[in-house]
């Protein structure tokens, strides 16, 4: 699961009903916005755009 | 000189009339054109309703559409004495002055005249409209620092301003109960209701306009005289009655080059997703009262446009991106408590959200967990296919119905779409907080959600424009820059249906701007 403790956003962050999944699925829903680029340093889970040192702390992913 | 009912008259009563002005369409450009010519001239103002809402005369607005689905036309339109004022949300704003030039990436951009010819109009439409509008606060380089007020690159801050008509509570103004009285003890104004326009009579040569065939609901037609005739009724109802103006002109007035009904243009309002606050931003956002509270009648939320440089260099048309708090989805919610249950149920976890927006075919938005959402208002580039014809159904009064074909262009898919994700990145970038955008957004080609689909998104405004579009050529457009149909020496069209493009901004204090300018050029001209 996502590291909790980094700081309270991320607690928040990691609460939110698209993020609260295990890890397997997290790792196979990262995708990429076509046409439109989002640029590099960025992931797309579950809909949500995190930065890609957001998910810092997800084990195994 | 009062106001009367066409369907309770026994005697012609336009048999001795020449109107200096015959007005058809008593909305708000109709009634404003009315209340301005009538201090020096005759006017006559035809309504095709009564003097409120009835069935039997929504009815008339019953229509087809096609290609992009849209909702039916006879809910975003009033057929009544102040017209669709009657219902509009009072939202009102300026059009920009780069809304008026032309763009090398955006087909038919460009206005002839530019926003300082409207201008002085501002300050007048603002007292029709009750409304507090200064021209030079439409928007505004953003000056804080900080992760909230969002301070995002590429975009300046801007407002949108509430109609307040303090007679009616506080309520947006209607032009029905403003101004009727006005209209009835005006002697140089003959104001009929249940008077629709049902023709259009032309002179031999079919250069000039005689007369509009009137018609009651008894089966009676009768023909009023003047100078010059002004059609007011809507952008949709504008192109109809010119494309049912076809005894004289095959295809009907001012459509040499099959150009009336086309680019019809609303605003796309979409909904892109959700957000939540870093924690700094959170604190911020909860002091922050324009976020949360209608300030001096500004639209609650924070208004964020892109600059004409970010536009320019990312080739996207106009939007306003909305950021609203949670909050005032969640109140909607809790007004039906069974529901926002069940919602939280599917929302307490990804998975479950997952499955069943997978089984909806559509969002389940939840808001329970977030902070806000964003929504925006788009510019559509005028599109020749985006257009209303007429179909062989035939109304009571014997004229076509019609049917609308609205259309996106590849650059209205790119404008939402850039919106969304630079958002996103400017979200994270400026440590404001993440947004999670909405499924429909990830597709290469994304679908526009449209009045069939099943997302969080009003998808459109209600704002009806550009089909009867405003040009320097004939080839491009229906009236010149006078509101003039091209070829008709005494013809003009009032209201959005002459917008060259749509902008970004709620079309009604724009309707009146140029409506005050028409007044102006019809009072020298006269």
């Amino acid at each position: 699961m996502l590291n909790l403790k980094r700081r309270n956003f991320l607690v928040r962050l990691a609460a939110l009903p698209a993020l609260a999944l295990p890890v397997v699925a997290v790792s196979k829903k990262v995708e990429a916005v076509p046409d439109v680029s989002l640029g590099k340093g960025f992931v797309i889970v579950n809909g949500w755009v995190l930065k890609c040192s957001d998910l810092e702390g997800i084990e195994n992913a | 000189m009062s106001i009367k009912d066409l369907d309770q008259i026994d005697t012609d009563p336009f048999v001795d009339q020449h109107y200096d002005v015959c007005i058809c369409g008593a909305g708000p450009a109709g009634i404003t054109l009315a209340r301005k010519l009538a201090k020096s001239h005759s006017v006559l103002l035809l309504e095709a309703g009564g003097m409120s809402f009835t069935r039997e005369s929504q009815d008339f607005y019953k229509a087809t559409t096609s290609g992009v689905k849209y909702f039916p036309l006879d809910h975003y339109r009033m057929r009544h004495f102040g017209g669709t004022s009657a219902m509009w949300g009072g939202v009102c704003r300026l059009l920009d002055k780069e809304d008026f030039e032309k763009k090398p990436y955006m087909k038919y951009s460009g206005w002839p005249i530019s926003k300082a010819d409207l201008d002085p109009y501002i300050k007048e439409a603002a007292e029709i409209l009750d409304v507090n509008i200064e021209p030079d606060s439409i928007r505004y380089p953003i000056k804080h620092t900080g992760p909230w007020p969002p301070n995002f690159s590429g975009l300046e801050e801007t407002e949108f301003r509430l109609s307040h008509y303090s007679s009616l509570g506080g309520a947006p103004t209607q032009f029905g109960p403003k101004y009727a009285d006005e209209v009835r003890a005006t002697e140089s104004i003959d104001c009929f209701i249940n008077a629709p326009v049902v023709d259009v009579r032309l002179s031999e040569r079919l250069g000039d306009t005689e007369a509009f065939i009137v018609a009651n609901n008894s089966g009676g037609r009768f023909t009023a005289r003047g100078r010059v005739f002004i059609i007011a009724c809507g952008a949709i109802e504008n192109s109809r009655i010119l494309l049912n103006a076809n005894t004289q002109q095959k295809g009907g007035i001012g459509n040499d080059n099959d150009l009336v009904g086309r680019f019809f243009c609303e605003h796309p309002h979409q909904h892109l997703g959700e957000f939540v606050f870093e924690d700094e931003a959170k604190k911020a956002a909860g002091e922050d009262k324009s976020f949360n509270e209608e300030i001096n009648s500004a639209v609650k939320g924070r208004h964020l446009m892109p600059t004409k440089k970010e536009k320019l260099n990312r080739k996207i048309l106009g939007y306003s991106m909305g950021l609203y708090p949670a909050a005032v989805k969640q109140s909607t919610d809790d007004n039906q408590s069974f529901k926002a249950r069940i919602r939280s149920l599917v929302c307490a976890t990804g998975f479950i959200r997952d499955s069943a927006e997978t089984l909806k075919g559509g969002t389940v938005a939840c808001y329970d967990n977030v902070d806000g959402y964003i929504a925006i208002q788009a510019e559509q580039e005028p599109n020749p296919e985006s257009r209303i014809t007429l179909i062989d159904e035939k109304d009571p009064l014997g004229n076509q119905r019609l049917n609308l074909n609205w259309a996106f262009t590849d650059l209205d898919r790119k404008t939402i779409k850039s919106a969304a994700v630079t958002a996103a990145q400017q979200f994270a970038n400026s440590g404001t907080g993440r947004v999670r955008l909405e499924r429909w957004l990830m597709d290469d080609k994304i679908d526009v959600p449209d009045a069939d689909s099943k997302t969080a998104s009003n998808v459109v405004g209600g704002h009806h424009m550009c089909t009867t579009r405003m040009s320097e050529s004939t080839e491009t457009g229906v009236v010149d820059a006078n509101q003039k149909v091209f070829g008709n020496s005494n013809l003009y069209m009032a209201g959005s249906s002459v917008f060259s493009t749509a902008g970004v901004s709620n079309p009604t204090f724009t309707i009146i701007q140029m409506t005050l300018r028409l007044a102006d050029h019809l009072s020298k001209r006269l």
